[in-house]
């Protein structure tokens, strides 16, 4: 993955969101840098609009008003199918439960993306079974979802998360169901990416990992951003 | 574009229940169109030819008076024409007998001269069928007025001696020629003709042939001849095999209808099960076509898995119902207007997929 320029990063500039027009706001003017080379995590009380904030970056969903940008281009502009391309070449998620396809093999899982990014299938396998060999689930490339643990189902989610060397990570509650084992190696990979270039972002819980994260955002009750932590500022 | 084709059939592949289900229906839908638009195809057929063999596609042009004088070239001219399948004709009449009994009191038998050969329609029974001049054939059930067993000997008449070969059977209009001995004429023998009988190609306006056969058989007073078409029957033909043919396209529309319907029902059923693949798959940067196209490519799969195995079985018990299948022509166009209407069937719910907010099912645990 080659580092994106100094300054470089995810930029949220007076986002708002609801979810249908005339219901509550959940997110009222955040305007935040989710810069590259960091890991951010974003915390707050549960409901609090941490999972919408992170699906309004990743371009799942259209901000009522605000932007969001991306090394200085305007994402919230484009199309929709310019937002998916932007999601499959450059962002990446990892979900709280995994979100494995049951009927298909971890290795298929773990490339299942790269089709979209225009990764060839060799090559995306390849990738694959050194990403599992590199997190030890390499054994489990030809099970099925269901015959591994929610630990090795997380740490595949993780592989196919990061197959595509993604500038830029979303992990939602990504340890929020882990043991303690499997969440320290989950995080482990996440920071690693962070500090090989990509924009992190991350919503937790999870007070401790807060504590390690290279910045952090709190959504508090008021449903206005209030940064708080190493570098973030107002 | 071959690279996200190939991803959606191998996740179709990975779902061979699902899958499995729309082939299910699509199979229903296709053994049923096919047994029932191919039995009624076959029923079709087999009446127009029934009809057919009662002498609808046939037409026989008359020398009433004998004064007409049909040229032999007739039967090149008439043969020559547009819709014409076969054309013969036969010569003026002269009485044979078989030498060893003589002529019989009471039983006369002619003979004419063939210029043409004998159509397909005329099938040879015993024997063979004239091949040199002076070779004749007779209706197989009129072999005993020669007073033959076989179709083996010489009869006799003015001037004139024939060797039987073999014996013939007809339907239609030359079934009336069964009772006459038809012989090849001697080379360089020119006689006027009697009788033209012309067979028309299958969709060939017969009435409207009669016209133009008319017009341009070579007479020396066409006034005298007439053209005898079989108008009531082939009215009968067209009326039987036309409401039997919108019966069963109405029968074929109901069906594909509801099969369409069920495609959609079940295509639904295998898209909400895929709910949260999808969400997945457009957060990883899936575009609306592609999830439409994943739709389509698992409808396409199940449509020709379905259409393959429900069209041989129908296909199988069709023949075995009513002994006949449909023409290859209408096999071909049935499995398309399958294949479209299982697809047309997974477009809604596909549609439905592609706009589907991802969102909304990512957040659902």
């Amino acid at each position: 993955m080659t580092a994106d320029p100094a300054g470089a990063g995810l930029l949220a500039e007076s986002l708002t969101f609801s979810y249908r027009r005339g219901a509550d706001v959940v997110l009222d003017a955040i305007t935040h840098a989710f810069p590259s080379g960091g890991l951010t995590v974003v915390t707050g009380p549960s409901g609090i609009g941490k999972s919408t904030l992170l699906y309004v970056l990743a371009q799942l969903l259209r901000p009522v008003s605000g932007k969001v940008l991306w090394n200085g281009t305007d994402l919230t502009a484009r199309s929709d199918r310019d937002r998916s391309r932007w999601r499959a070449s450059t962002a990446s998620f990892v979900f709280q439960d995994a979100m494995l396809d049951l009927s298909r093999t971890v290795l298929d899982n773990v490339c299942e993306g790269a089709v979209y990014a225009g990764l060839p299938r060799a090559e995306a396998r390849e990738r694959g079974m050194d990403l599992l060999a590199r997190f030890g689930v390499d054994h489990r490339a030809r099970h099925r979802p269901g015959e591994i643990s929610g630990g090795q189902a997380q740490r595949v989610g993780l592989c196919r998360a990061l197959l595509t060397e993604p500038r830029v990570v979303f992990g939602d509650e990504p340890t929020g169901n882990l043991d303690h084992d499997s969440r320290d190696l989950v995080w482990e990979a996440l920071m690693d990416h962070a500090a090989a270039g990509a924009a992190v972002v991350v919503a937790t819980h999870d007070e401790t990992l807060a504590a390690a994260a290279d910045h952090r955002l709190v959504l508090n009750p008021a449903t206005a951003a209030v940064p708080r932590g190493k570098e973030d500022a107002p | 574009m071959k690279a996200l084709f190939a991803e959606a059939l191998r996740s179709t592949l990975a779902r061979p229940v699902s899958t499995g289900i729309c082939g299910l229906v699509v199979a229903a839908v296709c053994l049923l169109s096919f047994l029932v638009m191919g039995r009624t195809a076959a029923t079709e057929a087999q009446i127009a030819r029934t009809f057919d063999s009662a002498g609808t596609r046939s037409l026989v042009v008359t020398d009433q008076t004998g004064n007409a004088a049909i040229a032999d070239s007739a039967v090149a001219v008439i043969g020559a024409l547009e819709g014409v399948d076969n054309v013969f004709g036969v010569g003026p009449a002269v009485t044979v007998w078989n030498p060893v009994t003589g002529p019989v009191t009471g039983q006369v038998t002619s003979s004419r001269p063939l210029i043409g050969g004998l159509p397909e329609s005329a099938v040879i029974t015993s024997g063979r069928a004239p091949e040199r001049p002076s070779e004749a054939v007779i209706g197989h059930e009129h072999l005993a007025d020669l007073s033959m067993d076989v179709p083996s000997g010489t009869v006799i008449g003015e001037g004139t001696s024939l060797a039987i070969v073999g014996t013939f059977s007809a339907e239609g209009p030359l079934s009336e020629l069964e009772s006459t001995v038809l012989h090849i004429p001697a080379e360089g023998a020119v006689a006027p003709l009697r009788y033209l009988y012309v067979e028309t190609a299958e969709d060939v306006d017969v009435l409207a042939l009669a016209d133009t056969v008319e017009a341009a058989v070579p007479a020396a007073v066409p006034a005298d001849l007439d053209v005898s078409v079989p108008a009531a029957a082939i009215t009968l033909r067209d009326t039987v095999t036309g409401s039997l043919g919108a019966s069963s396209r109405h029968l074929m529309m109901l069906i594909l209808g509801g099969g369409t319907i069920l495609v959609a029902l079940t295509m639904i059923a295998a898209v909400s099960a895929r709910r949260r693949d999808f969400g997945r798959l457009r957060a990883l940067g899936a575009t609306r076509l592609n999830i439409l196209a994943h739709v389509l490519v698992q409808a396409l799969v199940a449509g020709v898995t379905g259409l393959v195995a429900g069209g041989a079985a129908g296909l199988m018990l069709a023949w075995m119902l009513s002994g006949g299948l449909p023409s290859l022509r209408f096999a071909l166009g049935l499995s398309g207007l399958i294949l479209y209407s299982a697809i047309l069937g997974a477009l809604p719910p596909g549609i439905l997929a592609a706009l589907r907010d991802p969102v909304r099912i990512l957040r659902v645990p």
